[in-house]
C-alpha cells in the first residue's frame, strides 16, 4: 500500500519510513505542509501519517483539504499535543485515528494496518476468501489452512487485492500503489509476480482468484461472493 | 451505597462568601437622609427660638406701652388710693374678657381696669421696689404675661408713696402666633427636606449609573457575549475600565501565547522522545531495558508537567459553556476511535445545563474519563449530565461516567487518581487519565468520586461546584 508520510522531524520520518517499507508499504515522505498537502491530493495515497505540528499547512489544515477534495483514504494524526481538544478537532475534521508521540512503533504499523483493513471493509484482520485466508496483521497467508510462502511483493500485490476485491485494478494503479514515487519498475514485473501468485494460490487452477481484464488489468474474485 | 472520594484528599466544601453589603445607594441615601434631619431639625429649632423669642420681646413692648398710658392718666388720692380715667385710649382695658388687662396700686389702695371683671383667675398684683421693672410669663405667674413698673408717688404733703403699674395679657393669643409659626416652619422645611432627598436621589442615580454599566458589561463579560467594556465611561472611571480591560485582554493574549508554547514545548520535547521511543523497540530494546524505561518515564513526567502547566491558563471568567455538546463530540470520537470493539456509547442529559468552565478543560476532564471508559471497559458506556447542587447564581454539574468493565477497587481508587498509575496493564496508555482528571477537577474546586455502576463496571462522577 502507498502510505503518506507528513513529518517535519527529519529523523522520525526517516525512522517512519524505513519500518513502513519494513512493512512492504510504499512510502511518500513530505517534511512540511505544504509538500504534504501536495502529495495528499495529487498523489494515489492508501493511508496518509500527519503530524499535527507542521511548518507551512497545519496538519488540520491539510486533514480538512483532503476531506473537502472527496478524498476518503484513512488518516492517522501523529501529534506530540495530547489534549482532547486537538483529538476531537483532528477526528471531527476527518482523521480516523491519532497516535500521541513518543509511541511504539509496534502499536503504529498496528494502528496504520487496522486502518487500512478497516478501510477495506474488514472488521478483523482474519480474511477469508474461500479457500484462502490472510491475516493481514500477522502477514501469514494460508492456502486450504496451509501456510504459503510469498516474497514479500507478492505479499504486497495480494494484500492489494484483497483490500480491493472485485474491482478493476489496472497496472499503473499497482504500480502507484506498490512502489514508491521514484522506483521505475519493468512494466512486466508485475506480470509476472501476478503469474507466480496464480501458481501459488490456484495451483490446480480450480476458482482462478485473479481474472485478467484485457486492456484494463485484473479483478480480484472474492470466492465468498 | 459504597462511594471511594480521589486519594483521600478532603472534599472541597463550598465556603461562605461574604454577604451582600447594603448597597451604595442605600447607604448614600440613608446617610444623607439622616445628616439632612439633624440639620434642618437644628435650623427649625434655633428659627422657633428666635421667633418666640421675638414674639416675647413684642409682648413686653405692648405691654409697657399699655402701662405708660395708664401712668400719663393715673392720679393718687389723698389717702394714697390710685385713681385712673374712666375711659382709656386702649379700648380693650375697657371690654370685660378681653384678655388684656391693667391696674395699679399703692399700699393703700388699688385700680384695676374693667376687663378684669369677670376673670376667676386675675393676674396677682404686688408692689415692687420702686425704680425697677418686671416681666414674667405663664410659668410664673398662673395664665399670664405680666409687665409692672415700680415707682414713687410724691403727694402734695411732700409724702413719697410706692406705685406699681401693671398690665397683663392672657398667653392665648401670643401661644396662638407662636403655634402658628412653628406649624408653618415645619410644614416648609419638610417639604424642603423632601425635595432635597428626590434631588439626592436623582443624582445618586445619575452618579452611580455608569458603575451599574461596568456591572452589566462585567456580568456580559463572564457571561461570554462580549470580551471587553465597551461603553463611554466618565473620565473619574476611565482608568478602572481600561485597566480592566487592559488585565482581560492580556490575560486572553496570556493564555494563548501560553498554550502555543506549551503545544510549541511538547512538539519539541515529545518529536526526539518518539524518536529515541521507535529507536529503542526492537533489538535495541532488549539490550537496553534500563534505557526504554527512562524513556517512557521521560515521556509520562513530560505529559504530566505539560498538563500541570496547562492548567495554569485558566481563564478568571471562563463563560458558561454547555455540558452536553462537548459529551456528545467526545462520544461521536470515542464511537469512532473504537468502531472496532463495536463501543456504544450513550449520552444522557439535559441540553440547558451548562458550567462555568473552559472548554478545554471540560473536553479534557470527561475525554480522559471517558477514554478509560471506553478503554477498560467491555464496550458499553454511559454518560449521564445533570444539575448539581444548587448555587445563588448558577447550579453545579454532575456529570456521570460509566462503563460495564471489571470496575475499580474502591481502596485502588485513590491511588489511581493521586499518582497516575495504570489500572489495568492490559490495555495501552500512559495511566494519567484518573490524575489528569483529579487535579483538573480540583481546580475548579469539585471532586471525582467513584460509585457503583448500573452497567456493571466503574461509574466516575464529576461534582462541579455551584457559582
Amino acid at each position: 500500500m502507498r502510505i503518506l508520510v507528513i513529518e517535519d522531524e527529519e529523523a522520525l520520518r526517516e525512522l517512519l519510513g524505513r519500518a513502513l517499507k519494513r512493512e512492504g508499504h510504499a512510502t511518500d515522505l513530505a517534511a512540511d505542509g505544504t509538500d504534504g498537502l501536495h502529495y495528499a491530493t495529487e498523489y494515489p495515497v492508501d493511508l496518509a501519517i500527519v503530524d499535527l505540528g507542521l511548518p507551512g499547512h497545519g496538519g488540520m489544515e491539510i486533514i480538512r483539504s483532503v476531506r473537502q477534495r472527496g478524498l476518503k483514504y484513512p488518516i492517522l494524526v501523529l501529534t506530540a499535543r495530547s489534549d482532547w481538544q486537538d483529538k476531537v478537532q483532528a477526528l471531527e475534521l476527518g482523521a480516523d485515528d491519532y497516535v500521541t508521540k513518543p509511541f511504539r512503533i509496534e502499536e503504529l504499523m498496528a494502528r496504520v494496518n487496522a486502518l487500512l483493513r478497516r478501510s477495506a471493509g474488514h472488521a478483523a484482520p482474519e480474511v477469508r476468501f474461500g479457500p484462502l485466508e490472510v491475516n493481514l496483521s500477522s502477514q501469514d497467508v494460508r492456502l486450504e489452512e496451509q501456510l504459503l510462502e510469498l516474497t514479500s511483493f507478492e505479499y504486497k500485490v495480494l494484500e492489494y487485492f484483497i483490500l480491493h476485491p472485485d474491482q478493476v485494478v489496472s497496472k499503473m494503479e499497482l504500480n502507484e500503489h506498490l512502489y514508491d514515487e521514484d522506483a521505475d519498475p519493468d512494466s512486466n514485473v508485475i506480470e509476472v509476480i501476478i503469474g507466480r501468485l496464480r501458481k501459488k494460490l490456484d495451483p490446480d487452477s480450480s476458482w482462478q482468484p485473479i481474472e485478467t481484464l484485457r486492456g484494463r488489468g485484473y479483478r480480484f474474485r472474492s470466492a465468498e461472493a | 451505597m459504597a462511594v471511594a472520594t480521589a486519594s483521600g484528599l478532603p472534599k472541597p466544601e463550598s465556603a461562605p462568601g461574604p454577604g451582600a453589603a447594603p448597597s451604595l445607594l442605600l447607604r448614600l441615601l440613608l446617610g444623607g437622609a439622616l445628616a439632612l434631619a439633624i440639620a434642618l431639625g437644628l435650623i427649625g429649632l434655633a428659627v422657633d427660638r428666635g421667633f418666640r423669642g421675638a414674639a416675647e420681646s413684642a409682648l413686653k413692648e405692648r405691654l409697657e406701652s399699655v402701662v405708660f398710658l395708664i401712668l400719663s392718666t393715673i392720679d393718687v388720692d389723698s389717702q394714697g388710693r390710685p385713681m385712673v380715667a374712666d375711659s382709656l385710649a386702649e379700648p380693650r382695658l375697657d371690654q370685660p374678657g378681653s384678655g388684656l388687662n391693667a391696674g395699679a396700686l399703692t399700699p393703700y389702695g388699688a385700680w384695676s381696669s374693667p376687663s378684669l371683671v369677670g376673670v376667676t383667675e386675675a393676674p396677682r398684683a404686688r408692689l415692687i421696689e420702686r425704680g425697677t421693672e418686671l416681666f414674667r410669663g405663664p410659668a410664673v405667674d398662673g395664665n399670664w404675661y405680666v409687665y409692672a413698673i415700680g415707682l414713687g408717688w410724691e403727694q402734695p404733703d411732700g409724702e413719697i408713696i410706692d406705685l406699681t403699674i401693671w398690665a397683663a395679657e392672657d398667653p392665648g393669643r401670643f401661644q396662638g402666633t407662636v403655634a402658628g409659626f412653628r406649624g408653618d416652619l415645619w410644614r416648609w422645611l419638610g417639604l424642603a427636606a423632601l425635595l432635597v432627598i428626590i434631588a439626592q436621589l436623582v443624582i445618586l442615580l445619575l452618579l452611580l449609573r455608569p458603575l451599574r454599566q461596568v456591572a452589566v458589561e462585567v456580568a456580559e463579560i463572564e457571561a461570554g457575549r462580549r470580551e471587553a467594556l465597551q461603553r463611554s465611561y466618565p473620565r473619574e472611571l476611565q482608568p478602572l475600565t481600561a485597566n480592566l480591560n487592559a488585565l482581560l485582554a492580556t490575560e486572553r493574549d496570556n493564555a494563548r501565547h501560553y498554550r502555543k508554547a506549551l503545544a510549541d514545548l511538547a512538539h519539541a520535547l515529545k518529536t526526539p522522545l518518539a524518536v529515541m521511543r521507535s529507536r529503542l523497540d526492537g533489538d535495541l530494546l532488549r539490550e537496553a531495558p534500563a534505557l526504554s524505561s527512562a524513556v517512557d518515564d521521560m515521556h509520562h513526567l513530560l505529559r504530566r508537567q505539560l498538563e500541570r502547566a496547562a492548567r495554569s491558563t485558566r481563564r478568571t471568567l471562563p463563560p458558561p459553556v454547555a455540558v452536553l455538546p462537548f459529551i456528545q463530540r467526545l462520544a461521536d470520537s470515542l464511537s469512532r476511535l473504537y468502531a472496532e470493539s463495536g463501543l456504544e456509547v450513550e449520552v444522557l442529559g439535559d441540553d440547558e445545563v451548562s458550567a462555568r468552565i473552559d472548554g478545554r478543560d471540560l473536553m479534557e476532564l470527561c475525554g480522559n474519563l471517558m477514554d478509560n471508559a471506553a478503554k477498560y471497559g467491555a464496550g458499553r458506556m454511559r454518560v449521564t449530565v445533570s444539575e448539581g447542587a444548587r448555587g445563588l447564581r448558577q447550579p453545579g454539574v454532575e456529570i456521570l461516567v460509566e462503563d460495564n468493565g471489571p470496575g475499580i477497587a474502591p481502596e485502588r481508587f485513590g491511588e489511581l487518581c493521586a499518582r497516575g498509575v495504570r489500572g489495568d496493564e492490559r490495555r495501552e496508555g500512559q495511566g494519567l487519565g484518573l490524575a489528569i482528571a483529579q487535579e483538573l477537577v480540583e481546580a475548579y474546586a469539585g471532586s471525582l468520586e467513584l460509585l457503583p455502576s448500573t452497567l456493571g463496571g466503574a461509574a466516575i462522577r464529576i461534582a462541579l461546584p455551584p457559582r
